[in-house]
């Protein structure tokens, strides 16, 4: 939820400095959120899907062109169960041709686990190389913005193809 | 009575309409909220906004929602009565409700050309947004909302 507000104030303000005053809440809901974002003049819509209802992604795959799978960085106990829910995302066959963007989240937090770490930790370089699609790995934090812009580059390359 | 409508009638027993928000999409900036439930069939709503909104490229509108039941692909079909007379139509999708959720929907809502723009005092009072709520095929309301631009 915080990456979606985050990208909609850093399309709205592309050069402003950045200040996101203070976080909003981010309570996790049952439920999902469906988001229309202008880039370059282009009406994307995001759906968010919590990763408890894990289980019934499946019911949202048909017309899905790009998948961002984040991850948190800062949760130990969950990065097994991540893993294995992209691995069940990656071999969906309705999301075969999708561009998969990894995000590891929560930067900003001092316990978080580096990049290297959760990569290896993952076995990303084994997934990367035995997937169908396309895959980026991107570090962030959603709550200082740290990291942002390289997920709306991503978004702007990925859509123009 | 049929099962067709006895199912339309459990979802909207169990929908509800939380908030919804209309914003300049350029600015971010909120130009009308409101709480009531506009969802509500049998009565005709009425909203006041803003009339600057008639001069936004685009109008971001996000509502918020809770159903009990399932759906398996939420939509609505909006239409736009000026004096009774159908202006224009929108067409929207959400996809699956979880039964038992509460999700935002937020949705670009694009202008007419200003060319074809009529001004704020002409439209006040003249404009009825009808609302739709279909789950795929099963019509499940119908709403109408009157706006006055001030």
């Amino acid at each position: 939820m915080l990456l979606l507000q985050a990208l909609k104030w850093e399309l709205s303000l592309r050069d402003a400095p950045t200040d996101f005053g203070e976080p909003p809440a981010t309570l996790p809901t049952v439920g999902t959120n469906l988001t229309d974002l202008t880039l370059r003049k282009r009406k994307v819509t995001v759906r968010e899907l919590g990763g408890c209802m894990g289980p019934i992604w499946p019911s949202y795959y048909t017309d899905c062109s790009c998948v961002i799978f984040m991850v948190d960085s800062a949760n130990i106990h969950q990065v097994a169960s991540s893993c294995i829910q992209l691995l069940s995302v990656l071999s969906a066959e309705p999301l075969r041709s999708a561009s998969v963007l990894v995000l590891f989240n929560k930067t900003d937090l001092p316990c978080s686990m580096g990049l290297m770490e959760m990569k290896s930790l993952f076995r990303m370089d084994d997934i990367i190389a035995s997937a169908s699609q396309p895959i980026t790995v991107l570090e962030l934090s959603a709550r200082s913005g740290q990291g942002l812009l390289d997920v709306l580059h991503w978004l702007d390359s990925t859509l123009k193809e | 009575m049929s099962s067709s409508e006895d199912r339309a009638k459990e979802i909207l027993k169990g929908f509800k309409l939380n908030w919804m928000n209309l914003r300049d999409a350029e600015s971010g900036k909120v130009l009308w909220q409101g709480t009531e439930d506009l969802s509500l069939p049998g009565v005709e709503h009425e909203a006041r906004v803003p009339k600057k909104i008639l001069k936004c490229k685009a109008v971001s509108r996000e509502l918020n929602f809770s159903s009990l039941e399932k759906l398996e692909k939420f939509r609505l079909e909006q239409k736009v009565f000026f004096k009774g007379q159908c202006l224009e139509e929108w067409f929207f999708e959400f996809g699956f409700v979880i039964p038992n959720s509460t999700n935002t929907w937020q949705s670009l809502i694009e202008a007419a050309p200003e060319s074809q723009m009529m001004p704020a005092n002409v439209l006040t009072g003249n404009v009825v947004i009808e609302t739709k709520f279909y789950d795929d095929d099963l019509l499940v309301s119908t709403s109408r909302v009157r706006l006055f631009y001030v």
